[in-house]
């Protein structure tokens, strides 16, 4: 296709060429903005646009490291900020979910596949739980993989630190000398450490364990740990200058704002 | 804080169906990629080259133009004859 109109988005440059680089969003913010003011007026430029979109996202959807990474952190993050939820609320939730924002797209993508393996219409209610199952199933990870994909260089900061601690050169190791078991990675040149909780035992119903960094000027919760913390699953946590330590207290299940009980683990910084 | 509570929720509750999840997008993403491989195997080696570096690898044309000492407009039509190659082998309809 040659340019009719031949205006040039730098010197000598036919703008329909752009088309493509705009799609892998490759071009610089000036020469974007010049190819998308003249989409407005050309729409077989808009035409082409929107198929080498389509394009890019398959190649995007191609890349299997990229996605689960990206689910895995989120989960992970999820899992440390979350306090524990009872089952039933677990279970609940996927299923008073989809009505919000749920993009239609993986929608509509998992109805034809749950379809096409069952071509008839109306059956047992188990198959049709099943499809219902599968419908928000598809909806929850579309949601997750399309949150995940619009920004993926603003990487979630708790992954972000995560992964400055993991690289750091200066990141040490620090084990607690309240408590027996877990540590204390941490990476000054990160403002961060990785904190993993171990050796508590599990806490009576109603109680919940809760960690804190310490700062003269008060404390601020990193998060719930729930009654019977894991080292697998760390914690992140943003660590400033003059904080004093990491510790974790025994709280109401709801948590408190400030410690209400003395360390039952703690590193000093 | 609510909302992110909710979001939260939603990705916690989506992670206790991660079996279920895994295979689903083990299926798709094994189709989808072979047909992506055999694609972009499919464009000339200076046509990979660009769009490889313009979307995965994230410069901008002007910096693979740089990188590759082409002039700009030679790096931009190889990207868009790329990506209508790509488009016509996978398919695509906007």
């Amino acid at each position: 296709v040659t340019t009719p109109d031949g205006r040039a988005a730098s010197p000598g440059t036919p703008i329909h060429l752009n088309a493509g680089a705009r799609a892998l969003d490759a071009l610089d913010a000036q020469d974007a903005a010049v190819f998308d003011e003249h989409l407005a007026g050309c729409e077989s430029c808009r035409t082409e646009l929107a198929e080498f979109e389509a394009t890019a996202a398959s190649l995007g959807a191609a890349v299997s490291q990229v996605p689960p990474a990206v689910i895995r952190e989120r989960v992970l993050r999820a899992i440390s900020v979350s306090p524990q939820l009872p089952p039933v609320t677990l279970r609940a939730v996927p299923e008073m979910a989809p009505a919000p924002t749920s993009e239609k797209t993986p929608g509509t993508a998992a109805a034809p596949a749950a379809g096409g393996r069952r071509p008839r219409p109306w059956l047992r209610r188990p198959v049709t739980m099943l499809a219902a199952a599968a419908v928000i199933l598809a909806i929850a990870v579309g949601a997750v993989l399309l949150a995940a994909r619009p920004a993926p260089k603003a990487v979630d900061a708790s992954a972000a630190m995560a992964e400055c601690v993991s690289s750091a050169p200066d990141a040490h190791m620090m084990m607690p000398s309240v408590g027996t078991a877990g540590d204390v990675m941490m990476a000054p040149s990160c403002h961060a450490a990785v904190v993993r909780v171990d050796g508590l035992p599990t806490l009576p119903g109603g109680q919940t364990y809760q960690l804190w960094v310490m700062a003269p000027n008060g404390a601020r919760s990193v998060g719930m740990l729930g009654p019977d913390p894991s080292p697998t699953q760390p914690m992140v946590t943003a660590v400033k200058a003059g904080d004093t330590d990491i510790r974790v207290s025994v709280e109401p299940a709801t948590g408190s704002a400030a410690p209400t009980s003395g360390p039952v683990w703690m590193v000093h910084l | 804080v609510q909302a992110s509570n909710e979001r939260e929720s939603r990705v916690a509750a989506s992670s206790t169906q991660r079996d279920v999840d895994t295979v689903i997008e083990a299926v798709e993403l094994s189709l989808e990629r072979q047909a992506v491989r055999r694609c972009l195997a499919a464009l000339t080696d200076l046509q990979r080259e660009s769009v490889t570096l313009a979307y995965y690898s994230g410069y901008t044309v002007r910096e693979v133009a740089e990188l590759l000492a082409a002039p700009l407009p030679t790096v931009k039509t190889r990207v868009r004859d790329g990506l209508i190659r790509l488009r016509d082998c996978l398919g695509v309809i906007a």
